[in-house]
């Protein structure tokens, strides 16, 4: 009885932990979906509501899900109220210290720091011109993201319950 | 509200002016910076350049520049493009910020300035009562009208400070001059007016004046007359032929107007070949003439639409 409720506990976790780690991969590609929702709605604020980019940014926060909404609405409200820092420094600081609880790997990371450079110091063209630059590379990494998850994302599974069932059978 | 500026500022800078005796006292209308030379502050009577810890005047470093127009510009560039290309903007209260530097040319137009050298931020003072005395005098009682009417003045003599005062006293009326209060539509093309920060006066403009911010003067007015169904219409700067002709079209639809120019006295303006048809229409019947002689906002002469001195 012991012995089979262990094997149960082996065959649980084992399982678990397949699903966690395939998991990171499906969540990459699910905050680099709403990341391309968020800036198609910053890019709307910006070329059509020609919105202050402390305003655009908290609206953008609110179709994302923590920690990337924190990115957002943190800058934001950095930004409404500072007098030394620029945007391209609250947004990467904000991107350092939110970025690593979430699922984007460094490269989707970068993708945003260099958006942020160059945000907020042109023209309204030249705005439009990046925030679809932005759009476009992050629609590449998702579908990245989706290769990787499709590659892999079953294999884990498999492996954490097979591994299991490998460890059951060599200590039954 | 001038401590609003300084919010506007960069701390090492508002810290300096903020501990001057002539800031403190309202006294300053001013602020000057101007990359490498002293910062300068500019009151009704005087100037004067603020010291540093050290005891030297602050000298104005291209980073306070810098740091000064992304303050001023929210880093949203983009939305302010236009105003840009005027050559300044105008942040909440009112207060004007004029800068240059180098332009950059698109054909003929300025498409914006980069480079930033100077800034100047223009205090607006809110002189609320400044247009009283002069209410009876472009006020027709008998016909319960008010007069276009047109306000003359150079710049920092308190033309707009004037025009603002007296779209509160039409708006809100004043028993003691037999003025029912009026349906004042503004249009208020830089926020200096009304000082609307997201479309909010948040200065006294009447309770039936209606504010159409940051529109183009001569588009603006004749949006007002067919959406708002004004009485008094009035407007700050006027000078281009766009702006001529929509006042024509204002006065034609019945609706009086109160507006400014810039400009020395009356025969200056006669010779303003953009204000001609006006002029020689006899479109304005209240010409007032400003100065600083005795302070800003000195009236020199009241005129009738013949340029006769109204007693």
């Amino acid at each position: 009885m012991v012995k089979f409720c262990g094997a149960c506990l082996i065959l649980v976790s084992g399982t678990s932990i397949g699903w966690i780690i395939a998991s990171v991969y499906l969540n990459r590609e699910r905050e680099l979906k709403e990341l391309q929702l968020a800036f198609s709605i910053l890019n709307t604020e910006i070329s059509y509501g020609k919105n202050l980019l402390a305003d655009v940014l908290e609206s953008t926060a609110r179709v994302l899900r923590p920690p990337l909404a924190y990115i957002f609405s943190r800058t934001g409200e950095e930004l409404a109220n500072s007098r030394e820092k620029g945007f391209a420094d609250l947004w990467q600081e904000n991107i350092a210290k939110y970025g690593k609880e979430s699922f984007l790997l460094e490269e989707d990371l970068e993708i945003l720091i260099n958006w942020g450079r160059q945000i907020g110091t042109s023209s309204l063209d030249d705005q439009v011109k990046v925030n679809q630059l932005a759009l476009k590379r992050l629609e590449q990494q998702e579908e990245e993201a989706r290769e990787i998850a499709r590659q892999r994302v079953k294999p884990i599974r498999y492996a954490g319950v097979l591994l299991s069932l490998m460890l059951i059978i060599l200590f039954y | 509200m001038a401590s609003s500026v300084l919010n506007y500022l960069p701390v090492n800078i508002a810290n300096v002016i903020g501990k001057e005796r002539e800031w403190q006292k309202g006294e300053v209308i001013e602020i000057r910076m101007r990359i490498y030379r002293p910062l300068q502050l500019i009151t009704y009577t005087d100037e004067l350049f603020p010291l540093d810890e050290s005891n030297n005047p602050l000298v104005i470093s291209p980073r306070d520049l810098e740091k000064s127009f992304m303050i001023l510009v929210k880093n949203s560039y983009y939305a302010l493009e236009r105003q840009l290309a005027e050559g300044f903007l105008t942040i909440p209260g009112g207060h004007r910020v004029g800068f240059t530097g180098q332009a950059v040319l698109e054909g003929r137009e300025i498409r914006t300035i980069k480079n930033i050298n100077s800034l100047n931020y223009r205090i607006s003072h809110q002189l609320i009562g400044i247009g009283e005395g002069l209410i009876e005098k472009i006020f027709n009682k008998k016909e319960d009208q008010v007069y276009n009417t047109l306000i003359i003045a150079p710049p920092l003599c308190g033309k707009t400070t004037l025009l603002r005062d007296l779209i509160r006293l039409i708006s809100d009326g004043d028993e003691r001059y037999g003025l029912k209060g009026k349906k004042v539509a503004l249009v208020d093309e830089r926020s200096e007016i009304a000082g609307a920060y997201n479309g909010i006066p948040q200065n006294k403009i009447g309770k039936r004046t209606d504010l159409l911010d940051n529109c183009p003067k001569a588009r603006g007015m004749l949006l007002l007359i067919r959406a708002m169904s004004p009485e008094v219409l009035a407007v700050d700067e006027i000078g281009h032929r766009e702006d001529v002709l929509a006042i024509e079209e204002v006065i034609n639809a019945g609706v009086k107007i109160i507006c400014t120019v810039h400009g020395r006295d009356y025969y200056s303006i006669l010779q303003r070949p953009s204000l001609q048809p006006l002029l020689a229409g006899k479109a304005f019947e209240r010409y007032l003439v400003l100065s600083a002689k005795r302070g800003i906002g000195t009236v020199e002469m009241v005129l009738d639409a013949n340029g006769k001195e109204v007693l």
